[in-house]
């Protein structure tokens, strides 16, 4: 799994912060030196955000509409795994939005400006950036996205769907 | 079969891209100067003695940046930041072949002049570690 557990707010049970491991290195400047990055720590957005996280959380929805209107109630029904359902995830939600008629080139294109918006940090420390953003392999920025918007951006919709 | 030169690269500063003055960027890579003398050995023969002056084992990177805002608040961003700045140099021809240089520890040395003016641009040189 590439993501570590996230870190709670003891007061609201929300999210605060999630750990995205990269499999592939991505290379950055800090402190005078290029070093490089495993991990890339993920911030909840804000209101400054709304611009970027409006457009992928209503691709999400797109993506559910899309797949109860095709998909058959039988079909739906085999996704229980031993009589529980399956949890959505990161990696579920990116195949939901890539089976939808949704347009995945906007999806990614929305992201790059969120993870460039102070909400993603390299190790923890250094703000993201595009030439950092471009760097990262295409698995990596895909599992990303499908990470953050599990535990920020439509988690509460996620919580009724499990 | 002719060659394509690089005329056109891209130049991130602390992990951001910078916008430059097209055909400005110039470098070094920090191999330093060698010094050759001779040594008579007699008889009209010399021998070469090579020497490295490794004084002189330091990149030079020049650029010019046009005077707008973000680029002077950014200049002055890199002369704060005293031998803490990285730059990348990356780039690559039409004919697919590439070109990665990494400056460590850049400084900008002097007190660089900022002209303002319609048609004026900012040069500036940054001393930093050899290029890798």
């Amino acid at each position: 799994m590439s993501t570590e557990l996230p870190v709670f707010n003891e007061q609201t049970k929300e999210p605060e912060e999630i750990t995205f491991k990269l499999t592939k290195g991505v290379k950055y400047g800090n402190k005078g030196n290029e070093v490089e990055g495993t991990f890339i720590k993920l911030l909840p957005p804000t209101a400054k955000q709304l611009k970027q996280c409006v457009p992928l959380k209503q691709a999400f929805c797109r993506a559910v509409a899309y797949v109860e209107d095709k998909v058959s109630d039988e079909k739906l029904d085999n996704i229980k795994d031993d009589g529980v359902k399956k949890k959505v995830d990161g990696n579920s939600i990116m195949s939901a939005i890539y089976m939808s008629d949704v347009d995945m080139y906007e999806v990614f294109l929305h992201a790059k400006e969120l993870f460039n918006s102070n909400i993603a940090l390299m190790e923890g420390e250094v703000k993201m950036t595009k030439p950092m953003l471009e760097d990262m392999s295409n698995d990596d920025f895909e599992n990303m996205i499908g990470e953050y918007m599990a535990n920020f951006i439509v988690a509460s919709l996620l919580t009724e769907l499990n | 079969m002719g060659t394509i030169a690089l005329a056109n690269p891209s130049v991130v500063i602390n992990n951001e891209p910078v916008a430059i003055v097209p055909n400005s960027v110039k470098y070094t890579e920090g191999a330093g100067e060698q010094i050759m003398r001779a040594a008579s050995v007699g008889g009209g023969s010399v021998q070469q003695v090579f020497s490295d002056n490794i004084e002189t084992n330091f990149s030079k990177f020049t650029l010019s940046i046009y005077p707008d805002i973000q680029a002077i608040e950014d200049l002055r961003s890199w002369k704060k930041n005293a031998n803490q700045n990285v730059i990348v140099l990356t780039g690559k021809t039409k004919d697919g072949e590439t070109l990665r240089r990494t400056f460590n520890q850049a400084a900008l040395l002097n007190d660089y002049e900022v002209n303002l003016g319609s048609d004026t641009t900012i040069d500036i040189e940054f001393s930093a570690n050899a290029a890798v």
